[in-house]
């Protein structure tokens, strides 16, 4: 038996007049999944939210939430009759309202009301502050009861604008453990929007990459990382580079030195690999193809630009302990724990 | 510890400004139980009912017609709204005796709008305007700008996403509006609000011309009858005493909970409410109250003063009085502005509890009837500075106390802007205090003493009972002109006049429009 769909957008299309806006976007969410809509500044994530939450009017195509049409051709349904839960960015606490006021106004008026608010103030741990006005609370603290509130209706679909940018480094992994612990007890489906790729993966069961108006590509964060679609969402979930790919007396063969056997089997005119960091293996050689351009040292690790002595550049990750001066010539190889990627025209070809 | 250069020019204006009232007050309890005898007659509590009534009946309808043009202005796809935006400030230029002058010649008894329903179809009464009804007409069209441009600038900064959640949480747009949207609006509404009751507490032209008699108006009649001003500084008390109140009554009324946004989000514009087919009702209904607050105004007016010239009316002392008006707002305007500079930079650079007194002190012209301040100065000067009673000095005195705290306002705002790093670094590269002030803080904050002094010169052109009880001997100015001559039913003179006043006053109110516009 397949999960019923939760939220399915089809064909959507929005333009604005200023520019922005999203293209044929088709998107489907089953229950009780949780969906990152990631993608830079600008590429419509945000307006798929809004088009969702019935802030918008899409220009094309229909979207249904639980089964049942809000958008489509001559048929719109207005927000408050979508059961949507929405968690904006800046929270959007009311701030003549006390937390359990909040909390209490998309409820209806009846005596449950009481027990429900406390239900849900209590699952994100806050009610001992139902008297607070927001203005009263931390940025973290605001966050739980924008969720709150937003849950307390039991809402068919949850949606979060950005929901970790206006918290600072530190707070926010704590936030977002809380969260995604929340989304989980609740057993609520989500689709939130960021632009931060760690962020994606770490609370996405699927990330949809958006990128001017189009989606790239939806999958697991493995998907997304390992076997990109196209060469926008391999760099922009990683470091990423593409190494041209020549014929060796028959054998695959990349600046960077030969394909290990078993990634490609038949090989076409203007094919790429794609490696990631963790795939390229140096070491210091006077007589190497490279030399190391720059390094940046990140704790457990050391990420090395390397220029080829092709003219391309190629990055390479090297554990901690050991470092080598920028400058120093290097002897380049790949060495992938996995089955490269090949790229044609930007896009992932299946050899 | 601020220089004394700046402390004293401070003290001097703070205690010039509060001793007149001080001493009406002292004149007040001084007469003893006569005066508590006849403030405890019952006229003076009629007139108290009466102006009550008038204060809640302009407040309340102000503010409604403030709450649908500015909602209307702000939130939905009206068409033309930056025209809208600027022109409904506009009404601010007409003071309330040009409007009773108007609603005498246009729906008076013998008024333009009789003599046509008469030629037409034979009515020859009209529904009595005098009184209650008139002066709420008038003070509701001329003061709703008040109310309005708080309100528009708490609508259009209000974050959106504060009333998307409230729909995404199964409310309608009327529910939000009213549960989310006016909750919000309740500090601009309250302190606009506030506004227009001192306003209409202060009225004096409206009123008098109105013959519906409030404070200020039962005021100047007994100060212009009887022989005794006891009972003027009496009821003034009363009045400054509620003045007061309105203004302790704001303050409360802004409760517990803080309306700031909560977090600083990405500002972002509220999508527009389409207004369908309301468009066409929402336009006409703009265009009435555009039609009623000016351009009816301005033709009526024009109408009767080329009637006037046409007819070969005698204008006496027209350009005498426009020149009049120009000399003392001028002058006030300078004066001000200039008094209004030790108090503003001794309260934004040296903030302690001395400096916080001196500049509250200069805002007690502020909510206070002219008419109050004039006879305070009336009471004052016939006692100690008997020369100067009756001359221009102590006009533009009297004007000082009135609007210095819009100057001083102003002035401080404008500092408060400028970042006091850009004085440091005048001084770190060589230049002194006075060098400092000459070439850096002084040209920075023109923009801001300009805004003020055009301020002060509107109010100024606008101000009556005062110029009406402190002029010189057979000093006059276009608003006692336009006065007398509307109370004398001479509307050709008096209609002239006016016409004169408002266009001299849209100068200052141009510089002062287009400057908010730009700023936006």
């Amino acid at each position: 038996m397949t999960t019923p769909l939760a939220l399915q957008c089809a064909h959507l299309s929005k333009r604005f007049p200023g520019g922005g806006g999203i293209s044929d976007l088709s998107l489907d969410v089953r229950q009780g999944e949780v969906v990152a809509l990631l993608g830079p500044s600008g590429c419509g994530k945000t307006t798929t939210l809004r088009l969702v939450a019935g802030f918008e009017a899409p220009d094309s195509g229909a979207i249904d939430i639980a089964g049942r049409p809000v958008a489509a051709h001559n048929a719109f349904l207005p927000p408050e009759k979508r059961k949507v839960g929405m968690v904006f960015q800046d929270y959007a606490l009311f701030p003549h309202l006390t937390v359990a006021q909040n909390v209490a106004f998309g409820l209806p008026n009846n005596p449950r009301r009481d027990a429900r608010v406390r239900n849900v103030l209590s699952m994100v741990g806050l009610l001992l502050l139902h008297s607070r006005y927001p203005h009263q609370l931390s940025g973290g603290e605001q966050q739980r009861v924008a969720l709150a509130r937003a849950l307390a209706p039991e809402p068919a679909i949850l949606l979060l604008d950005e929901p970790f940018s206006n918290l600072d480094a530190k707070l926010r992994q704590q936030v977002r453990e809380e969260v995604k612990e929340i989304l989980e007890t609740s057993g609520v489906t989500a689709v939130f929007v960021t632009h931060d790729q760690e962020e994606a993966f770490y609370m996405g069961h699927r990330v949809a990459v958006l990128n001017q108006g189009r989606l790239e590509q939806a999958g697991t964060p493995e998907d997304i990382y390992h076997h990109p679609a196209t060469a926008f969402v391999a760099r922009f979930v990683g470091v990423a580079d593409f190494l041209a790919v020549v014929s060796q007396s028959g054998a695959p063969v990349t600046d960077a030195g030969p394909i290990p056997p078993g990634n490609i089997e038949a090989l076409e005119d203007g094919l790429e690999v794609m490696v990631r960091p963790d795939d390229v293996a140096f070491e210091p050689s006077e007589n190497g193809q490279g030399r190391i351009i720059s390094c940046r040292f990140q704790g457990a690790s050391t990420l090395y630009r390397l220029l080829l002595d092709s003219g391309e550049t190629v990055h390479a990750l090297s554990a901690s302990p050991r470092s080598y001066p920028a400058g120093a010539r290097v002897r380049v190889w790949l060495q992938p724990g996995h089955r490269l990627v090949c790229f044609k025209g930007g896009h992932a070809v299946r050899l | 510890m601020p220089p004394p250069a700046l402390l004293l020019p401070a003290l001097l204006i703070a205690a010039a400004v509060s001793l007149p009232l001080v001493y009406l007050f002292i004149r007040t309890l001084g007469a003893g139980d006569e005066a508590w005898d006849l403030l405890f007659r019952m006229r003076t509590l009629q007139i108290l009912g009466r102006t009550a009534l008038l204060v809640f009946a302009v407040t309340a309808a102000s503010i409604a017609l403030a709450l649908t043009l500015a909602w209307l202005t702000t939130r939905t796809d009206l068409p033309l709204c930056g025209f809208w935006t600027i022109i409904m400030s506009l009404p601010l230029v007409i003071p309330s005796y040009v409007g009773a002058l108007l609603v005498i010649i246009a729906l008076g008894p013998h008024g333009m709008l009789q003599g046509a329903l008469e030629n037409l179809f034979g009515v020859d009464r009209l529904p009595d305007l005098y009184g209650f009804p008139g002066a709420l007409l008038i003070l509701t069209l001329l003061s709703y700008p008040y109310v309005m441009l708080p309100m528009r600038a708490a609508l259009s900064q209000m974050d959106p996403s504060l009333e998307e959640a409230s729909r995404s949480l199964g409310m309608s747009r009327w529910a939000t509006f009213r549960r989310v949207t006016l909750p919000l609006l309740r500090p601009a509404i309250a302190s606009g609000g506030l506004l227009v009751a001192l306003y209409t507490l202060s009225d004096f032209g409206a009123v008098s011309l109105m013959r519906y008699q409030t404070f200020t108006w039962a005021i100047y009649l007994q100060y212009e009858s009887a022989f005794d001003r006891t009972l003027a500084a009496a009821l003034s008390s009363v009045l400054v005493i509620v003045a007061i109140a309105i203004l302790l009554l704001e303050s409360r009324t802004r409760g517990k909970s803080r309306y700031y946004k909560s977090s600083a989000g990405a500002a972002r514009k509220s999508t527009p409410v389409p207004l369908g087919s309301w468009k066409w009702p929402a336009l006409a209904f703009c265009a009435i109250v555009l039609a009623l607050t000016l351009a009816l105004p301005l033709s009526i007016l024009t109408y009767w003063a080329v009637r006037g010239i046409a007819t070969d009316q005698s204008f006496p002392n027209l350009w005498g009085a426009t020149a009049n008006s120009l000399k003392v707002s001028a002058l006030a305007a300078l004066v001000v502005v200039l008094a209004s500079l030790p108090v503003a930079f001794l309260s934004v650079r040296f903030p302690n509890r001395l400096s916080s007194l001196l500049e509250r002190a200069t805002y007690i012209g502020f909510g206070l009837p002219g008419i109050v301040i004039a006879l305070s100065l009336v009471f004052f000067g016939a006692k100690y500075a008997t020369s100067l009673y009756q001359t221009l000095p102590m006009l533009i005195f009297a004007y000082g106390i009135l609007f210095l705290p819009a100057a001083v306002g102003a002035a401080r705002v404008s500092l408060l802007q400028l970042n006091p790093r850009l004085e440091e670094a005048g001084r770190s590269l060589g230049k002194g205090g006075l060098a400092v002030m000459r070439s850096i803080t002084l040209p920075l904050m023109r923009p801001g003493l300009l805004a003020g002094a055009a301020l002060v010169f509107l109010l100024t052109m606008k101000e009556l009972p005062a110029t009406l009880i402190l002029s010189p001997i057979g000093f006059r100015t276009l608003a006692t002109q336009v006065w007398d001559a509307s109370s004398e039913a001479f509307f050709a003179r008096a209609a002239a006049s006016a016409l004169i006043l408002v266009l001299v006053s849209s100068i200052p109110m141009a510089i002062l429009v287009l400057r908010d516009y730009r700023s936006r």
